[in-house]
């Protein structure tokens, strides 16, 4: 039964057995080079993965193996006198040389809706021609894939699926700075299943961090940057799996400092990974694994464009201010969340394999930001301090003075004062204050820090057989079980000596009622004032978010003649709840304890159809149906305060077909797709203080519908030795498909203010280019030189609406057509291109180690004026002139493209 | 390889303790005095001086609109006797001058209890500013771009700074205060106007004053309607009448009849005399009959005025409300806080 090249030997020798599989979906791997060493005997696996070295002297021996396509592995072999069975021997698909760097992760903070857009969807490096392209080059501009947003794309580790449970974004934050210990990844794209689950409309990603699996070997690199940080180092060790079955892997990383582009903004962040794994008894396999990504990293705040032309670029931060000589930042994210997992496969035969995973997330969670009591509003951009307000007023000497501040940053107008918040803090001391919270300064300013501090247990248990027919099985059995602390916590008094913990808002409504306006009800009952924070104390609100999900899913996987066929089905459930720990004043009975519990219906159904018409072409199909509950985040209308859910809250329901053809003739390789995707039902929750009601108001929608469809197609065509070209275009129309239903709530009552329509139909999704093209040209030598030139080009890129400016509620008897189409009309941003391009090399020392660089430099033309991304705000600029009142929107708030940065790796390994 | 690992560490060690975060507290500021603006060669007026230019530069004591610039280097100084910490005085301070016995408002932005507590010693640099008049009230302000407003308030930051300077915190003190009581209360002049006074023994009066406009008290203002216990409609439901007739309080906030959730804050405006039967039918209410004027934003909106025929000590800011011309007009008074009404 097996064809081997092997070898002849003598009777009393050992022998060694095996049979390679790919990681991917297990399939046997043919044509694998198996080099034992020393010796240098060759054998080659056969059709079904097979290879057997006979007559092998007793001895320690490393076994190489080689494939193209995939990662080379070595093993540590004993051979006795016995043919030594390694029962399955897995090889991991390569993926391309340039792993993407999380230098591409260009932050954008925003507190919006937009907020959820701020990570390009397609981190994963893969091997199809579009997604490598898509996501290494069109991430500057914050390129989704076909327009879905992040919770899109299933991110797994080791078999679990770790996307936010409340949010459902992706979790690459989690081991950001990691990128050697999480380089081993299987891709899927768009439709199509993957073995650990079946995935949604955008792509599945498992990253294997099993040491086993790593390539063994140190790395080590040092990165200087311009474009997050300026350094990096990181140091990586795999210890390969090692002859007494153990195999261990660490990783270090750090990344320090700032851009070149934007003042106030720093990395001070670490990378940790730890993971050790046992094979026993030849079928069983345990690993753990530990890895925590502390950070901590000064954000950056879109402004708007009147602001950046006033300070003279569009990199203008406002974030900041001077505090002892150094820039301080009020926004801060420091987190530290660390994953521990524990990983266990049983191969029960050659053909089934269990795979039990289970992990936990906690830790800390912080972001942040500067709070006040009083007085006026210490942002520097704030909107009546721009010379935009005093135009509107008709005061033209004052604009001019204050466009003439601004310009010369007179007395630091382009920032906080920090030095000034200190000094009204050290001077407070009102005798009433005294009189209810003892002595001490009360604080004015302070620097809070939100928190969402996450427990997240997961259980996967999957399952797979490969039946005699070559048809195959994939099951899998799944758990989360989440609690979330939303809390904020005094970070910095900023010289005062503690905070008195009331709502300002309600205390402006509800001031000769002080129980009203308590955000710790209890509190105040039992000590007769507001709850005194210090530093370190939670403040303001603190609640836990409840999840509970469970599902089961399967895949068939079974052959009709060139036909492929994957079938695909998920059932499961969610639950959800808010556990409210404080009481809050304003809503005594329905703040603190347990909201009602939410429980939905999860399921799924895919198909995956592949037709070879030979070996250079094959078309593809896929079609997915689905439910999924709706996020935490927009389940409960203000979970701040209340235990209030969402009016009108519903399941989400997507629908997706896509079609591929592919072609490949040798190293000619292309790929087109054409894609339609409907999802319907989604809900939104929004706070923010209203112009028209004059209130601070929730905001909830409920059935938002988006539309996306669109054509993928790229291509990679050799040209002369080594050079070849390569391109990818993406056009795409993504759009809102309904008029989402919304009901507006007073925070401080709970009562509706307004209900009504979001007048959003066939506007444009967010964030992304719908059109997005790039061209290339890639040289490797033979001496490991390689280089690339890329031209990139972006259109149809829109601003992140603001739903308040579509519905009637701003719209007043004195404002004309052509007023209510200006307030409605969505922002298109101007078309892009950007050259890039790049250089690497390494050399081979001592044919044991190797060392190397690479060089990127993109935006060459160091266009500043790129956009990549804003938002509409929400307030609006109320025209009282008239005898009618009218509204105008603020102004909106942009980021935009860096412009030219450089990225210099160099490594060294072996 | 040893030394690519003590390098990373070295470099971990390096970077770990240069803490991005690790900033010095500034030294508290020492409290500015008139010796810092005697420096920059700035001449002092008094507050007395800078509102009898006012008046003298601009012409009578009407409520015209009529604003002054200040050109000139020159500063002024007082002591803050108001806080707008309990919502009643809005993005203003008084200043006091104790040598003089002059009062004069700085407008400026929200929140100045934070940085100006009564008994603070305040210096104001006046030259850019404007002095303006508000119906008979003269203040110091920045210059406005609508030539229906004498001046401004100044609410930027950045001007603030450039303006106002911190000096001691002396406290406030029984001299601050002018006290008049039902035997002296004609010796107030307009001169007092902007003073914290004190007015002793002072009658809370329902009914219907004698002068002409809006004379039925207590009454409530909004939206530009006045609302008195003869008017249409209601408040969260329950008619003027039968609010006004019940406990009405400073000022009110509430739903009004088909205005759907949102809110409308109104002024308040409580009626007390010395002797009400004075009054006469003039057009101009004569000494001795105040008006309290209370902001719908005020702490103490919700707290009863105290019940028709209570005598009160009443402490608040001196103001007059006149119109163009100089006639109509009332003297009003502004709380600081509601505790500062003491039913006798």
């Amino acid at each position: 039964m097996l064809s081997m090249l092997g070898l002849v030997a003598m009777a009393q020798d050992g022998g060694i057995k095996g049979r390679v599989v790919s990681r991917e979906g297990r399939a046997a791997v043919s044509g694998v080079q198996i080099t034992l060493m020393p010796g240098e005997q060759v054998a080659t696996s056969d059709g079904e993965g097979h290879f057997l070295f006979e007559m092998v002297p007793g001895g320690e021996y490393s076994l190489l193996f080689e494939a193209e396509d995939f990662e080379p592995l070595t093993l540590a072999v004993r051979v006795g006198t016995m043919v030594r069975d390694l029962q399955t021997v897995m090889l991991v698909p390569a993926v391309p040389q340039e792993i993407l760097d999380d230098s591409i992760f260009s932050e954008f903070d925003v507190e919006t809706a937009s907020d959820a857009n701020s990570l390009p969807t397609s981190l994963s490096a893969s091997k199809d021609i579009f997604n490598s392209i898509a996501s290494y080059n069109f991430s500057e501009m914050r390129f989704n894939v076909r327009g879905y947003d992040s919770q899109y794309q299933d991110i797994y580790m080791n078999g679990i699926r770790l996307n936010d449970a409340l949010t459902g974004y992706s979790p690459w934050s989690l081991w950001s700075g990691l990128n050697d210990a999480t380089r081993n990844q299987e891709v899927t794209s768009g439709l199509v299943m993957s073995d650990v689950g079946l995935g949604g409309i955008g792509g599945t990603t498992n990253i294997n961090t099993l040491p086993s699996q790593m390539r063994k070997g140190l790395r080590t690199s040092l990165v200087t940057a311009n474009q997050s940080y300026r350094f990096r180092a990181m140091v990586t060790y795999a210890s390969g799996q090692q002859d007494n079955g153990w195999s261990y892997a660490f990783s270090l990383s750090t990344r320090q400092g700032g851009n070149d582009y934007v003042d106030g903004v720093y990395y001070n962040a670490f990378g940790y990974f730890a993971a050790v794994e046992k094979q026993f008894a030849g079928r069983h396999r345990l690993a753990l694994t530990l890895l925590g990504a502390p950070t901590e990293r000064g954000a950056q705040q879109a402004s708007t464009q009147e602001a950046y032309d006033l300070v003279g670029n569009n990199y203008y931060n406002p974030n900041w201010g001077w505090q002892d000589g150094k820039k301080r930042n009020a926004r801060v994210r420091d987190n530290h969340e660390p994953l521990v997992m524990l990983n266990y496969r049983f191969d029960i035969t050659d053909r089934s394999q269990l795979d039990v995973a289970t992990s936990l997330r906690f830790g800390v969670n912080g972001y942040s930001a500067l709070t006040w009591k009083d007085g006026p509003d210490p942002r520097p951009d704030y909107y009546r301090y721009l010379p935009s307000y005093f135009v509107r007023d008709g005061n033209l000497a004052q604009a001019a003075m204050q466009a003439e501040r601004w310009r010369s940053n007179y007395q630091n107008v382009r920032h906080f004062d920090w030095e000034g918040m200190y000094q009204a803090n050290y001077i407070a001391g009102d005798p009433e204050d005294e009189a209810l919270y003892g002595p001490g300064h009360r604080a004015n300013y302070m620097v809070e820090e939100r928190h969402t501090d996450q427990l997240d247990w997961n259980l996967a248990i999957n399952f797979s057989h490969l039946f005699r027919n070559n048809t195959k099985l994939n099951m899998g059995l799944m758990m989360r079980r989440n609690r979330t602390e939303y809390y904020s916590e005094v970070k910095d008094l900023l010289g005062g000596d503690y905070w008195a913990d009331v709502d300002k808002f309600a205390q402006r409504d509800f001031a000769s009622d002080p129980a009203l306006y308590q955000n710790d009800l209890e509190y105040y009952n039992a000590h007769g004032h507001a709850r005194v924070a210090r530093e370190g104390d939670k403040y303001n609100y603190d609640y836990y978010a409840h999840v509970l999900k469970t599902g089961v899913w399967a895949s068939y996987q079974f052959q009709v003649g060139r036909l492929g066929v994957v079938l695909g089905g998920e059932l499961g459930t969610t639950q959800m709840w808010r556990e409210g720990l404080w009481q809050k004043g304003l809503f005594a009975d329905n703040s603190k304890g347990n909201s009602e519990m939410l429980d939905y219906l999860n399921y799924k159904g895919k198909l995956n159809l592949t037709y070879r018409f030979s070996a250079a072409h094959s078309i593809e199909a896929n079609a997915l149906i689905m439910q999924q509950a709706p996020d935490f985040r927009s389940a409960f209308v203000s979970p701040r305060t209340r235990n209030t859910v969402t009016p009108n809250l519903e399941e989400e329901k997507v629908f997706g077909v896509d079609a591929s053809y592919n072609v490949r003739y040798g190293d000619f390789k292309a790929r087109i797709s054409g894609y339609y995707t409907t999802i319907s039902d989604q809900s939104k929750v929004m706070s923010y203080y209203d112009d028209v009601a004059s209130t601070y108001t929730n905001f909830a929608m409920s059935g938002i519908d988006k539309k996306h469809f669109g054509l993928e197609a790229a291509f990679q065509a050799p040209i002369y030795r080594g050079l070849s070209l390569r391109g990818a275009v993406s056009w795409g129309q993504y759009t809102y498909d309904s008029n989402p239903f919304y009901v507006q709530t007073q925070d401080n009552s709970a009562e509706v203010v307004s209900t009504g329509r979001v007048y959003w139909e066939d506007f444009h999704v967010e964030s992304t280019p719908q059109l997005a093209a790039s061209l290339g040209l890639n040289f490797r030598s033979s001496k490991n030189l390689f280089l690339s030139f890329d031209v990139n080009y972006y259109d149809n890129m829109y601003l992140s609406m603001s739903p308040i400016y579509r519905t009637d509620a701003v719209i007043s008897a004195g404002m004309s057509p052509s007023d209510v189409a200006f307030i409605r009309q969505q922002e298109k941003f101007d078309s892009a291109y950007v050259l890039n391009a790049s250089i690497g090399k390494n050399w081979s020392i001592q044919r044991k180690y190797t060392l190397g660089f690479s060089l990127s430099v993109d935006n060459i033309l160091n266009d500043q004026d790129i956009k990549t991304g804003g938002y509409e705000q929400t307030r609006l600029v109320k025209n009282e002139e008239t005898t009618v009142t009218t509204y105008q929107p603020f102004d909106s708030k942009y980021f935009y493209m860096f412009g030219t940065t450089y990225y210099l790796n160099i490594y060294f390994r072996f | 390889m040893k030394s690519i690992y003590k390098l990373i560490l070295l470099s971990w060690v390096v970077l770990g303790v240069s803490c991005y975060n690790d900033y010095d507290d500034p030294q508290p500021d020492q409290p500015y005095t008139d010796a810092d603006f005697k420096a920059e060669g700035l001449d002092y007026i008094s507050i007395k001086e800078l509102k009898s230019t006012f008046w003298s530069e601009t012409g009578a004591g009407t409520g015209a609109v009529a604003s002054l610039p200040i050109t000139e280097p020159l500063y002024t100084r007082g002591k803050v006797i108001t806080t707008d910490r309990y919502g009643s005085i809005y993005k203003s301070v008084f200043l006091y001058d104790e040598k003089t016995e002059s009062a004069i408002e700085l407008k400026l932005n929200s929140g100045n209890y934070v940085f100006y507590a009564p008994g603070r010693e305040l210096f104001v640099k006046l030259q850019g500013l404007v002095l303006g008049n508000y119906r008979g009230m003269v203040s110091i302000g920045a210059a406005s771009g609508n030539n229906e407003y004498s001046n401004d308030n100044i609410e930027l930051p950045v001007m603030i700074a450039e303006h106002v300077f911190r000096g001691e915190q002396i406290g406030m003190s029984k001299a601050d205060t002018l006290v008049v009581n039902s035997s002296n209360y004609k010796s107030l002049s307009d001169d007092d106007l902007g003073r914290l006074v004190r007015f002793e023994g002072v009658t809370s009066t329902f009914g219907k004053a004698p002068w002409g406009y809006k004379n039925n008290f207590p009454n409530y203002f909004a939206n530009q309607t006045s609302y008195d216990v003869t008017s249409e409609g209601g408040l969260d439901g329950v008619s003027w009448t039968d609010f006004i007739q019940g406990t009405p309080t400073w000022a009110a906030m509430g739903k009004m009849d088909g205005a759907g959730v949102t809110s409308t804050y109104f002024y308040g405006s409580a009626w007390f005399s010395y002797n009400p039967t004075d009054a006469g039918a003039d057009s101009n209410a004569p000494a001795g009959n105040y008006v309290v004027r209370t902001s719908g934003y005020a702490h103490f909106r919700d707290e009863a005025i105290p019940a028709d025929g209570s005598v009160v000590d009443l402490t608040a800011i001196y103001v007059k409300y006149t119109n163009s011309s100089g006639r109509y007009v009332t003297y009003q008074l502004t709380l600081n806080d509601g505790a500062d009404v003491v039913v006798k």
